[in-house]
């Protein structure tokens, strides 16, 4: 029997029972629904979760260390981290320095009268774009700028103090008026001369060591899943950083410690590709013996909880599947009942076995497939209006209570039609172990 | 064509044994057209069944052309009628929702035949048998009549080897039980298909060539152009047999119990 000829002949035998098809597809469409909708919310808290956690920390960036006091393993030389870029989706790798000897300030205006304490972060000048540094104005410095170009943190302008004015005066604050207008601070960042000074404390106060001038070329976006530095510190190149604490040592004769050996850090940052491959490089990267922190060690933690609560929300949905399930089962056993003396003429008449199988099959087949669509339909909507309705009872928040991504739509119609292959089973082999003989007694 | 040897069917009803066909042995040769006679009880539709393969014999063996199809599974028989036989019913039988034409392309579906082409064949074979103008009606919209000559299509189209009919003008009025009869016997002549129907009605089986009459489960007469091809001396024992048949019948309880075990053991296997 041909496929074309199996299915005609299965579709016409649903036709002939509307309202009982009609019912039978309703409870898979019930079915299908609850099961969508549970895990369509199941997502939607997966996903507001992943959005909390791009809060809390950057997801594709790994902190590394090297804690192991293990002698065997590296210290976290330049050629070490460079290393670390060869891991594949890693995007870029940069060592991280923090001055340890070097006291500084920032200085501007006449007679130095603003000032400024700034948080300064020493990493490659390439890694800066890749890093995810966001431009408010300007540019990202380049490989030949000169020495001392920077980029700032948002608000670096207001850290100033006018040490002429007394308190409350002597700061202006980054609030905005009610217009959203921010006021104008003491500096102004790309047009004044702005200087770092080293200096020391001695009887006299503090005495100013060394001086360079800062070429600002950029602000950047605050962010406080990269760091403090984003406010209001300096991100500067760590070659320049360094140089400016080895010239401050050698001023106020402070001994390097690790002179003549190579260079090693407390810190390094490695940036990847992809949120999903954070986890395998951070595998590779422990293998190596060195110690790492990211915020998707809370993300995996995160994500099993909610995966447990996904898989409570599905079992929930379920239920009604298989209450549906059991609806097609009863339709088609019903069917085969009325249709028994059918089955025996189609039997006599030379029907193959497997083709009876086959048509009843493909009817439980319909009716599961018929429910997963229309279901799924519906769930589209019942989505749309749940998540209008939650955001403007959550005061216009864009989380939404329910995600249906495609997987879950295929997911959804895929199942409801195995659903209903697996119901329409049983009966199917009832159908086939109908005898002959009933075509002639059955009356 | 057709061949049966010793068959024998027993029917365990409640906890008693009912003996529906005994000692039954035929040849039917191909292209004729048999009837088979007797009254109702007699075992005749036991008989139909099992030479058509829908009921498996306690004992004994049937072929058709060759093939044993008493020892068939129910996958085999379902390819052999496919492909050897046309089955006509009393009650006609017809698909409700399909139109005569798409009723008599039925069979030529399960053999895997195109649309276009099963539905040529059935058309030309329901023009033949006068039922052009009600190609496209559905059994509801037929006469009995009617209805019963788009089974006959239906059984023919695919010109299967054997063709079998239980009481096929059963529900049929006598002015179209000649009618339907005549047509099933041109149409199986014209097209040397072996033909065997079941009837209850003596004189319309003597329009068939070979004639087998059963009572009680036994063959009781067998002919051809109205002479017995059954050999005297086997029909005298027969006849014996018949009557310890028919005590035992009536009295089932006496001295059979050792046969009973040995059929029920039949019956299960």
């Amino acid at each position: 029997m041909k496929i074309s000829d199996l299915l005609r002949l299965s579709f016409d035998n649903l036709k002939r029972r509307k309202g009982r098809t009609f019912l039978t597809v309703l409870g898979v469409i019930i079915g299908t629904c609850s099961i969508v909708m549970m895990v369509s919310i199941g997502v939607a808290l997966d996903k507001s979760y992943d959005d909390m956690l791009q809060n809390m920390g950057d997801l594709t960036l790994i902190e590394v260390y090297n804690w192991s006091g293990n002698s065997d393993v590296e210290p976290l030389t330049d050629e070490v981290i460079d290393g670390f870029m060869a891991i594949e989706d890693v995007r870029v790798a940069t060592p991280l320095y923090q001055p340890r000897y070097f006291n500084s300030r920032l200085v501007s205006g006449n007679n130095d009268k603003y000032r400024s304490w700034g948080n300064i972060r020493g990493i490659k000048r390439e890694a800066l774009e890749v890093y995810g540094y966001e431009l408010v104005e300007g540019r990202f410095p380049q490989k030949n700028d000169k020495d001392f170009t920077v980029v700032v943190g948002e608000f670096f302008a207001y850290n100033f103090e006018n040490t002429r004015k007394k308190y409350p005066n002597n700061y202006i604050d980054a609030i905005p008026d009610e217009n959203g207008v921010y006021p104008k601070p003491f500096v102004d960042v790309f047009e004044d001369e702005i200087k770092i000074q080293g200096y020391t404390y001695t009887e006299n106060g503090e005495t100013v060591v060394m001086e360079e001038t800062l070429n600002i070329v950029g602000v950047i976006k605050q962010d406080e899943s990269k760091g403090y530095e984003t406010y209001s510190g300096i991100i500067m190149d760590i070659e320049d950083l360094i140089a400016l604490e080895q010239e401050y040592m050698k001023k106020n004769d402070i001994r390097d410690e690790n002179k003549g050996k190579k260079r090693e850090y407390d810190q390094a940052l490695v940036k990847v590709n992809d949120i999903d491959n954070v986890d395998a490089v951070i595998e590779t990267i422990e293998s190596y013996g060195y110690n790492t922190w990211s915020a998707t060690s809370y993300r995996n933690e995160m994500k099993k909880q909610t995966q447990m609560i996904q898989l409570i929300l599905g079992g929930l949905g379920s239920i009604a599947m298989l209450v549906s399930a059991i609806s097609i089962a009863n339709t088609m056993t019903m069917a085969i009942y009325e249709r028994t003396k059918e089955i025996g003429v189609m039997k006599v008449l030379g029907c193959e076995l497997k083709d009876i199988k086959n048509m009843f099959l493909a009817e439980a087949a319909a009716i599961g497939f018929l429910g997963g669509v229309v279901g799924l339909i519906i769930c589209y909507g019942l989505s749309a209006v749940m998540n209008t309705v939650g955001a403007s009872l959550m005061g216009g928040g864009d989380t939404a209570i329910s995600i249906i991504p495609l997987w879950l739509a295929l997911f959804g119609t895929g199942f409801s039609t195995f659903v209903g292959i697996i119901s329409g089973y049983v009966p199917a082999v009832r159908a086939v172990k109908i005898t002959a003989l009933s075509a002639i007694r059955h009356d | 064509m057709i061949k049966v040897q010793n068959l024998r069917k027993v029917y365990k009803v409640g906890g008693e044994k009912v003996v529906a066909l005994d000692n039954i042995s035929m040849h039917i040769p191909p292209g004729e057209f048999c009837c088979i006679v007797g009254t109702s009880g007699s075992g005749k539709s036991t008989l139909l069944n099992m030479l058509a393969g829908l009921e498996k014999p306690t004992k004994g063996k049937v072929s058709i052309a060759g093939k044993m199809v008493s020892k068939m599974t129910e996958k085999e028989l379902a390819i052999f009628r496919q492909q050897n036989i046309g089955f006509i019913f009393q009650s006609y039988n017809l698909m409700p929702t399909l139109t005569a034409v798409e009723n008599v392309a039925f069979p030529l579906m399960f053999k895997g035949i195109d649309k276009k082409i099963r539905e040529k064949k059935a058309r030309k074979m329901l023009k033949e048998m006068g039922l052009g103008d009600r190609l496209d009606h559905k059994p509801g919209e037929l006469s009995g009549g009617q209805q019963q000559r788009v089974g006959i299509a239906r059984a023919f189209v695919g010109k299967p080897k054997v063709i079998f009919a239980d009481e096929p003008t059963g529900n049929l009025d006598s002015a179209t039980t000649e009618q339907v009869m005549k047509m099933l016997l041109e149409i199986s002549r014209a097209n040397n298909i072996t033909f065997v129907m079941v009837t209850h009605d003596p004189e319309l089986a003597k329009m068939a060539r070979r004639v087998i009459t059963l009572k009680d489960g036994r063959i009781v007469s067998d002919t051809r152009d109205g002479i017995s091809i059954i050999d005297e001396d086997l029909l005298l024992a027969q006849h014996d047999e018949t009557e310890t048949f028919t005590s035992e019948n009536t009295e089932p309880d006496k001295n059979i119990t050792k046969e009973k075990a040995e059929d029920t053991n039949d019956e299960n296997a």
